[in-house]
C-alpha cells in the first residue's frame, strides 16, 4: 500500500540562523521541502536552502510572505501540502502522528491548534493556554490538488479549501507551535505589529495581542512543554554574509499577483 | 503514489449481462462495488455478489435515485467512476485512466457519453452530437465534502475544478443500450465503427436460483436519511447547547475559554469547510442592557469535524472580553458563517449574564479594531450641521416576532422596558450617521404611557417623551428624527416605554426612513 506524500513549504528571508534547527525538525517527516527566499535576504539564507531543500526558488516579496504562498505551494509533489514558516515546528514525533491523518479521505484539510512558546519565570519551556493565543486552529494542511485550494494573497489571510475540513483536538498530540515569542526580543516584536498596522486595513486585526502577549501575562495560564519536547530557546548569531549559492532567477512580485489573478480567475469552485 | 478506483453501479434484473460487465470492469477498477434493487425478479444479487467487492441489496421504494450518494459513500478508492450496467469504457481504459487518476490539477471528469448502435459487422457509435448525450461527470476524486451524487438523473455535482474529456478523444463512456435493443446506424443515424468487445445480444434473465448472504437489505428509511442528510439545502438550523465550563472571573480587554457542548438536533450534516462561506462553527457576541450590543461579532470558534445529525461534540471557544468593565450578556450560539446565527431562524442561543472586572492590561494592543464602543466622535452637546439623506423604509424592529436587526427584542415589551437598536451601520444607515428619522409605532398597549426615542446614552431616557398611547391596544404612529448615540452609545436608538402598572406591556415597530449625515461627510462607506 503507497503511502501518501508531504511537501512542507516554506516562504523564508534572513533565516540563516534558525535554517539549520528547521530543517532538521523537519527532514523527519518531510517527503520534500519546498523553500522561497525572499530576493532581499543578505545573510546566505538562499545559499543554506539551496544546499538542503529539495525545491529552493528565490521571490521578491513586499513585506508579508502571503502573496507567495499559493504560488509556492503550485511548485510542490507531495500528495499533502504543509505550510510553516520558519519560527515554526509540529511535535518531535509529527512523522507519526501525519500518517493516519494524511490517509483519512474523509477530509480535504486540516486546521492545526497553535501553541505559542514562551518561557516561564523558571526559564522553562510553556505555551500559552488562554484564549487568542490558544484554542485558535491554522489551516496549514491540505490536499496538493490546485484546482481544490486557493491561498489569497492578503495578511493573515486563510487559505480557501473545499471539502471537509477537520479542526484537531487543542489538547491533542499534533499541534503548531509557535516561536516568535520565543525568540524575538520585545522591541522586536512591537516592530512586528507596526509593520502589521500599516499594512492592515482600518478593519482588520493587528493580531497586536498576540505579539505583545506580556501586557496580559498576568492572566494567562502557562502549560509546560512535553517531556520529550524541546526548542532552542535563543538563537545563534546570523552568520555573515558569505559567498555560495545564489538565485539563477527571481520569481518578481508581479508574476506572483499574475499567478494569483490568474489562479483567481480559473477557479471554479462552487464554494 | 498510485491512485485507486471504484467503479460504482446500482443494478436491477440485469443477471445476462452483469458476470460479463464485471469482468469487463475489473480491467481497471480496483473495487467493484454494487448496489442491487432488492426487488429484482432474477438472479442479479447472486451472480453480482460472485463477482463484485462489496454488494447492497437496496430498497429504494421505487425511487432508484435515492440510492446514489449513498453507495457513493460506500467506496473506499480514491477516486469513484459511475457506470451503469449497459456502458463500458474502452478496452484500454487501464492505460487511459492511469494518466487521468495520477494528475493532480483537477477534482473531477466529464466524459463523453457514445451511444453505439450495430453497424452490420460491427458496432460503432453514433458521430450525430444532435443524437449523443453531452460530457457528463462520472469520474470524480473520493474524498469528504467534495461530492454529491444528484438525484432524478442529474450528475453528481464536484466541487474544485473539472476536466472535459475531448468528445472525440480515446476514452469515452460506451453506451450499450440502443446497441442491444437492435438500432442499427443509418445515413441519418452515421456512426464511427469501433472494436469492442461486446455481446451482440443478450441472452435471458437467470432464474433466481438462490439467495446469497447479503449483511443486510438498506431500507428506503436509510437511503431517505441519508440523502436529506447530506443535501446542502437541508435546513441545519436545530441545535442544543450545554455548558461544559466557563471562567469564573472575567476581566477586561483579554481573552477567555468557554467550553459548550453543542447538539446536532436537525437532519443536515453541519459541514465544516476549508473555506469560510457556509460552514457552521461556534459564535459570540456582548451587550449590555444600556448600550445593546458592545461586541456585535466575537470570535469564532471551528467545530472539531462535520457533525452528523444527532451528534454532540464539546467545543473550546475562545472569547474576548469588552475593553469596559460591567454586567454582560454574552450570547454564545452556532452561526452558518456568511449567513445566520441560528437564533435567526428560531434556535434559543446560550445566554450567559457575566460579569467583566476592570483589568490592568494595556489599552494599545486591541483585539478588535474598527469603531469600538468607547470610540467618542464629538461632544453630544455639539450640534453637528446634518444633510436629510431619504432612504426606502427597512423595519429594523417587530417585537410581535421578533424581525428586523439581529438580536431584536422579541414579545411584548413590559413597562420601563428599555429596547436599544444598533442602527449605525446597518438598515441602509451609514456607520458615521448623526441622526436617524424613524417611523415609530407602538400598539397592544394594555396601559396609559409614552415611549421616549432618544441617541443611546445609557439612560432611560424619561425626559423625552414622543409617542404617548392609551391602553386601547390601537396603533399610534410617530415619525420622528433623532440623534444617534455617540460615544460607547455610538450608533445606536435606545426606546423607553414609561413606567406603568405592574405586568403591563406594549409592543414596538421602528421603521427606518432616512439617515442625518454631517454635512462635510460623504456616504461612500454605506452600510450593509
Amino acid at each position: 500500500v503507497s503511502v501518501p506524500t508531504l511537501s512542507v513549504c516554506l516562504t523564508t528571508r534572513n533565516a540563516a540562523d534558525r535554517l539549520p534547527w528547521w530543517f532538521e525538525r523537519v527532514r523527519p517527516y518531510a517527503d520534500e521541502i519546498v523553500v522561497a527566499v525572499d530576493a532581499g535576504s543578505s545573510d546566505g539564507t538562499f545559499d543554506f536552502a539551496a544546499r538542503h531543500a529539495d525545491v529552493t526558488t528565490s521571490v521578491e516579496l513586499a513585506g508579508i510572505v502571503e502573496p507567495s504562498r499559493d504560488w509556492l505551494a503550485q511548485q510542490a509533489r507531495g500528495d499533502w501540502v504543509l505550510i510553516l514558516d520558519d519560527d515554526e515546528a509540529l511535535p518531535v514525533d509529527a512523522g507519526q502522528l501525519l500518517g493516519p491523518l494524511l490517509e483519512d479521505r474523509r477530509y480535504t484539510s486540516y486546521g492545526l491548534p497553535v501553541r505559542w512558546v514562551v518561557s516561564d519565570v523558571d526559564g522553562r519551556l510553556a505555551w500559552l493556554h488562554c484564549h487568542p493565543w490558544h484554542s485558535a486552529h491554522w489551516l496549514r494542511l491540505w490536499r496538493n490538488i490546485p484546482g481544490l485550494y486557493l491561498v489569497p494573497g492578503t495578511i493573515h489571510t486563510t487559505p480557501v479549501v473545499l471539502g471537509h475540513s477537520r479542526a484537531l483536538p487543542p489538547a491533542g498530540p499534533l499541534a503548531l507551535y509557535h516561536l516568535n515569542l520565543l525568540w524575538s526580543p520585545r522591541a522586536a516584536r512591537e516592530a512586528k505589529v507596526a509593520r502589521y498596522e500599516s499594512l492592515a486595513g482600518p478593519e482588520d486585526p493587528t493580531a497586536g495581542e498576540f505579539y505583545l502577549y506580556e501586557d496580559y501575562q498576568s492572566t494567562v495560564e502557562l502549560v509546560s512543554l512535553p517531556a520529550d519536547e524541546s526548542f532552542p530557546t535563543a538563537l545563534a548569531p546570523r552568520p555573515a554574509r558569505r559567498d555560495g549559492l545564489t538565485p539563477s532567477q527571481t520569481t518578481t512580485y508581479a508574476q506572483l499577483e499574475d499567478h494569483l489573478r490568474k489562479r483567481a480567475a480559473a477557479r471554479q469552485m462552487g464554494g | 503514489v498510485a491512485s485507486t478506483l471504484s467503479v460504482a453501479l446500482i443494478t436491477a434484473n440485469s443477471s445476462n449481462r452483469l458476470a460479463w460487465w464485471c469482468e469487463q470492469v475489473r480491467r481497471y477498477a480496483d473495487h467493484l462495488v454494487i448496489a442491487v434493487d432488492a426487488g429484482c425478479v432474477d438472479d442479479t444479487l447472486a451472480v453480482a455478489c460472485r463477482h463484485a467487492d462489496e454488494v447492497f441489496a437496496v430498497d429504494t421504494g421505487g425511487e432508484p435515485t435515492l440510492v446514489r450518494d449513498w453507495l457513493h459513500h460506500r467506496c473506499g478508492d480514491d477516486w469513484i467512476l459511475l457506470l451503469d450496467d449497459d456502458e463500458i469504457l474502452p478496452a484500454d481504459a487501464a492505460c487511459l485512466l492511469g494518466p487521468l487518476l495520477g494528475d493532480r490539477t483537477f477534482t473531477h471528469y466529464l466524459l463523453p457519453i457514445r451511444q453505439v448502435v450495430d453497424c452490420g459487422a460491427d458496432l460503432g457509435w453514433v458521430v450525430d452530437p444532435r443524437s449523443g448525450q453531452k460530457p457528463a461527470v462520472r469520474l470524480w476524486r473520493n474524498l469528504g465534502g467534495l461530492y454529491r451524487s444528484g438525484a432524478g438523473g442529474v450528475a453528481p455535482a464536484v466541487l474544485g475544478r473539472g476536466c472535459s474529456l475531448p468528445e472525440d478523444g480515446p476514452l469515452g463512456v460506451y453506451s450499450l443500450g440502443s446497441a442491444w435493443a437492435g438500432t442499427v446506424t443509418t445515413s441519418a443515424l452515421p456512426a464511427t465503427a469501433i472494436a469492442l468487445d461486446v455481446p451482440r445480444s443478450l441472452g435471458p434473465l437467470l432464474s433466481r436460483t438462490q439467495v446469497p448472504e447479503v449483511s443486510q437489505v438498506i431500507s428506503t428509511d436509510q437511503l431517505r436519511r441519508h440523502v436529506i442528510t447530506y443535501c446542502p439545502t437541508t435546513p441545519p438550523w436545530s441545535a442544543t447547547y450545554r455548558l461544559v465550563n466557563a471562567p469564573t472571573e472575567l476581566t477586561t480587554n483579554r481573552g477567555a475559554l468557554l467550553r459548550v457542548a453543542v447538539k446536532n438536533t436537525s437532519a443536515a450534516l453541519w459541514p465544516t469547510s476549508g473555506c469560510r462561506r457556509g460552514r457552521i462553527c461556534l459564535g459570540n457576541r456582548w451587550s449590555t442592557p444600556e448600550f445593546g450590543d458592545e461586541i456585535s461579532m466575537g470570535d469564532t470558534s471551528l467545530l472539531p469535524n462535520p457533525v452528523a445529525p444527532g451528534e454532540e461534540v464539546v467545543v473550546e471557544a475562545g472569547l474576548w472580553t469588552p475593553r469596559l468593565p460591567g454586567r454582560y450578556r454574552l450570547t454564545v450560539e452556532l452561526m452558518r458563517e456568511d449567513d445566520a446565527w441560528f437564533s435567526q431562524h428560531g434556535v434559543n442561543p446560550l445566554i450567559l449574564w457575566v460579569s467583566v472586572k476592570s483589568g490592568d492590561a494595556p489599552q494599545a494592543t486591541r483585539h478588535y479594531v474598527g469603531r469600538l464602543p468607547d470610540d467618542v466622535d464629538r461632544d453630544p452637546s455639539d450640534p453637528v450641521p446634518s444633510l436629510l439623506v431619504v432612504r426606502p423604509s427597512v423595519r429594523v424592529l417587530d417585537t410581535r416576532d421578533g424581525s428586523g436587526l439581529p438580536d431584536a427584542a422579541r414579545g411584548p415589551i413590559g413597562q420601563d422596558g428599555l429596547v436599544v437598536l444598533r442602527i449605525g451601520g446597518a438598515a441602509g444607515v451609514v456607520a458615521h450617521a448623526s441622526g436617524v428619522t424613524v417611523m415609530v409605532t407602538v400598539l397592544d398597549a394594555d396601559y396609559h404611557g409614552w415611549l421616549a426615542v432618544f441617541g443611546t446614552d445609557g439612560t432611560k431616557g424619561e425626559a423625552f417623551p414622543v409617542v404617548h398611547f392609551a391602553d386601547n391596544r390601537h396603533p399610534v404612529t410617530m415619525t420622528v428624527t433623532a440623534a444617534l448615540g455617540v460615544g460607547r452609545g455610538h450608533g445606536r436608538l435606545s426606546l423607553h416605554l414609561s413606567p406603568g402598572p405592574v405586568g403591563a406591556t406594549a409592543q414596538l415597530l421602528v421603521d427606518v426612513c432616512g439617515y442625518l449625515l454631517p454635512a462635510g461627510r460623504r456616504s461612500a462607506s454605506s452600510a450593509q
